[in-house]
């Protein structure tokens, strides 16, 4: 891994700043918590004590969900812009997602008890992803446009929120309810007792990423030129939509549907880092797109006694501009 | 969408209220009907009615109606309405609902949909094709409209203007908003009974109806007046990452009010819904007594939504809601606010016995 002067000093900056962001988060709720409490509800943990239960119960399940959020959905928005070497490649933009959200839609709203289970929910997520994953896979075999593969994600988010309007008209007021909630996004619902399930899961996809650096960096310079350089592409392209829809169904099963973040955070990391190295890539991407839905989060909880914004709501806002800048930028 | 979701999520985003400007009247020939409500005038002139509809944003007067017998009759300034109305559509389980208390559900060609009715008569009508399913009011077929000759449209008005009513309007079909669920006043609400009276020509018995149950709400309301013991009570439940609770001035919190009840937020401003974070609510609600409408039938439904609610202390037993037949509650409890502040008495009054059993509400288990 060479990195220049100018690399390393952002890659380190950014890796310093997550943990302090962490903290930040931790100390940025509606309720004034102090120290000791804080300290305790670590150390010396009494549940009885309202104070130090929000920390444990609430806050840290909140700022662990926001960093594994920014940096899943970022590392997963990497590797598809790598794959359809697209900078506009992202897993909301291509539909990923929208596979999620109609799955969930299905066992939220078919009554099956078992489907509308936080198991059913999770594995719905995940199934969603990874078939629509396959199936942009199939679709970019078939046409060489970039811009062809986005319409057909925009088709593809289109026709599942078809699908789901219908199925939404056909439910009963409590199903419709929990999938209009669960569709607005949070990342206050995760348990304590979820989080190690769901760190194992990202730290999965992590690794995963890691190894696949090699033929990532290959795949920069072309599918065809990568093939040339011994690049097993089908398998490699099975890996990372796998991994892709690991990442995005884990974060959409918990979180509900969170936009931009995909999207957005890898062009920034490849604007500040000026390179094709996807191990540094990966990294920054983790780090600053980790931070990225903190301070979001953070904002949130600043600006909660005067006005209550979803996560969903302000990612798009913040990456919105972004992503049209970019364009503006290559069409310029 | 769906009427009870679009009821449910209006009912927490209403801001506050402004200043009411009601008629002035001069006139010895007239007479208001109307004493709780504020988003509607009944006044009988001579042995017409003056209907006016008040604006719940701006408080104006926005629509003016000439109920009349005699199709001949009109006043200036005002659509003239032929009573009784026959062939209405009503798009709320409300105006179903009153105009079942009235025995008059056979004026009803139309609803949203059978999925949220109670009514069995209405039920059994639609089943032999007798009144038509016409979906929301935003996308509401006009053609079949045409078709089945409806006179009167009564929506709800969760938008600012009815969609299409300039069409139906030139068309001879006249659409009336009902606000019903925009008043804060639980009598207020069922008051509105009295506009469906006139329509139906059943003023009498509409006003016989509001004036029963008038009083059973104040005997209630004056029997637990005096009680020492006042339970804490949290209402409203978590949506995204918001806690929506009924504000200070709602009709819920006039109702826990009337139940004396010290309702957690009854200090708060406004008509519409407060916003919370699920901290503060976790916070505050620690030694709280009951927690009623939680938005779900189940502890279970309440728990997957969020597990976090298991830290509100009343979810493990003194948690109520009237989710387990959601379609009586929003159909017939508007006309039956007795029955809502006698579930609450029932529930944070045991000792007082006003009821042998709970009408609208249930323990969730």
């Amino acid at each position: 891994m060479n990195l220049t002067k100018k690399q390393s000093v952002f890659l380190i900056i950014s890796g310093i700043l997550l943990p302090v962001l962490c903290l930040v988060h931790l100390f940025s709720g509606e309720i004034n918590i102090g120290f000791q409490d804080f300290i305790d509800s670590f150390f010396n943990y009494n549940h009885e004590n309202t104070n130090q239960l929000i920390i444990r119960e609430l806050r840290l399940p909140r700022m662990l969900m926001a960093v594994i959020t920014g940096a899943g959905l970022s590392l997963a928005g990497l590797l598809m812009q790598t794959l359809f070497n697209n900078p506009l490649a992202g897993p909301f933009v291509l539909g990923i997602n929208s596979g999620s959200s109609l799955f969930v839609a299905f066992s939220i709203m078919t009554g099956i008890p078992f489907l509308s289970s936080d198991l059913g929910v999770i594995s719905s997520a995940l199934i969603g992803a990874f078939t629509f994953g396959i199936l942009i896979l199939f679709f970019s075999s078939l046409v060489r446009s970039n811009v062809s593969l986005l319409l057909l994600g925009l088709m593809l988010g289109s026709f599942t929120g078809a699908i789901v309007f219908i199925l939404q008209s056909a439910s009963s007021s409590e199903e419709l309810k929990s999938f209009t909630i669960w569709a607005m996004g949070s990342l206050q619902n995760t348990e304590l007792s979820q989080l190690p399930i769901i760190t194992f899961l990202f730290i999965l996809g992590l690794i995963g990423s890691i190894l696949l650096v090699k033929p990532l960096n290959t795949l920069v310079i072309g599918e065809e030129d990568a093939i040339l350089l011994g690049v097993n592409s089908k398998t490699i392209r099975l890996f990372i939509i796998s991994i892709t829809a690991l990442l995005t169904g884990l974060i959409t099963a918990f979180c509900g549907p969170i936009a931009f973040v995909g999207l957005a955070v890898p062009n920034l990391v490849r604007i500040t880092f000026k390179t094709q190295n996807h191990f540094t890539l990966i990294f920054a991407s983790v780090f600053i797109g980790g931070g990225f839905v903190l301070v979001c989060d953070i904002l949130i909880q600043l600006l909660e006694s005067n006005i209550h914004i979803p996560i969903n709501a302000l990612t798009s806002l913040v990456g919105a501009p972004f992503v049209v800048l970019i364009v503006l930028k290559r069409l310029a | 969408m769906k009427i009870n979701i679009l009821l449910f999520i209006s009912l927490i985003t209403i801001g506050c209220r402004p200043d009411v400007k009601h008629s002035n009247i001069s006139n010895n020939n007239e007479k208001s009907l109307i004493s709780y409500a504020s988003h509607f005038e009944l006044i009988k002139s001579k042995g017409d009615f003056l209907l006016h509809f008040i604006s719940p944003d701006s408080g104006e007067i926005e629509l003016r109606f000439f109920l009349t017998k005699d199709a001949e009759n009109s006043k200036n300034g005002y659509t003239t309405i032929t009573i009784p109305t026959s062939k209405l559509i009503a798009l709320s389980g409300t105006s179903i609902g009153m105009l079942s208390t009235l025995n008059e559900q056979d004026r009803i060609v139309g609803v949203s949909g059978k999925n949220y009715i109670y009514d069995k008569q209405t039920l059994e009508r639609i089943k032999n094709n007798q009144i038509i399913e016409v979906g929301v009011e935003s996308n509401l077929p006009l053609e079949k409209i045409i078709q089945i000759k409806a006179q009167l449209i009564l929506y709800s008005g969760f938008g600012s203007d009815f969609p299409g009513s300039k069409k139906l309007n030139a068309l001879g079909i006249k659409s009336l908003p009902i606000y019903d669920w925009r008043e804060t006043h639980p009598l207020g609400k069922a008051e509105w009974i009295k506009l469906f009276g006139a329509l139906s020509d059943k003023t009498e018995a509409a006003e016989r109806y509001f004036n029963k149950i008038e009083s059973k709400y104040l005997e209630l309301k004056e029997e637990v007046k005096l009680l020492n013991d006042m339970p804490t009570v949290l209402s409203g439940n978590i949506l995204g990452d918001i806690w929506y609770a009924p504000s200070g001035n709602s009709f819920v919190a006039q109702m826990l009010e009337d139940a004396n009840v010290k309702y957690k937020y009854q200090s708060t401003l406004g008509t519409g819904s407060v916003q919370l974070s699920l901290e503060r609510v976790i916070k505050e609600n620690t030694e709280t007594d009951y927690w009623i409408n939680p938005g779900f039938s189940s502890r279970d439904a309440i728990l997957e939504l969020n597990h976090k609610l298991k830290h509100i202390d009343p979810l493990e037993k003194n948690t109520y809601c009237y989710s387990h037949n959601t379609n009586l509650f929003w159909e017939r409890s508007t006309i039956e606010p007795h029955n809502v502040l006698s579930d609450f008495i029932h529930i944070f009054h045991p000792e007082v016995k006003t009821s042998d059993s709970l009408y609208f509400y249930k323990n969730i288990k």
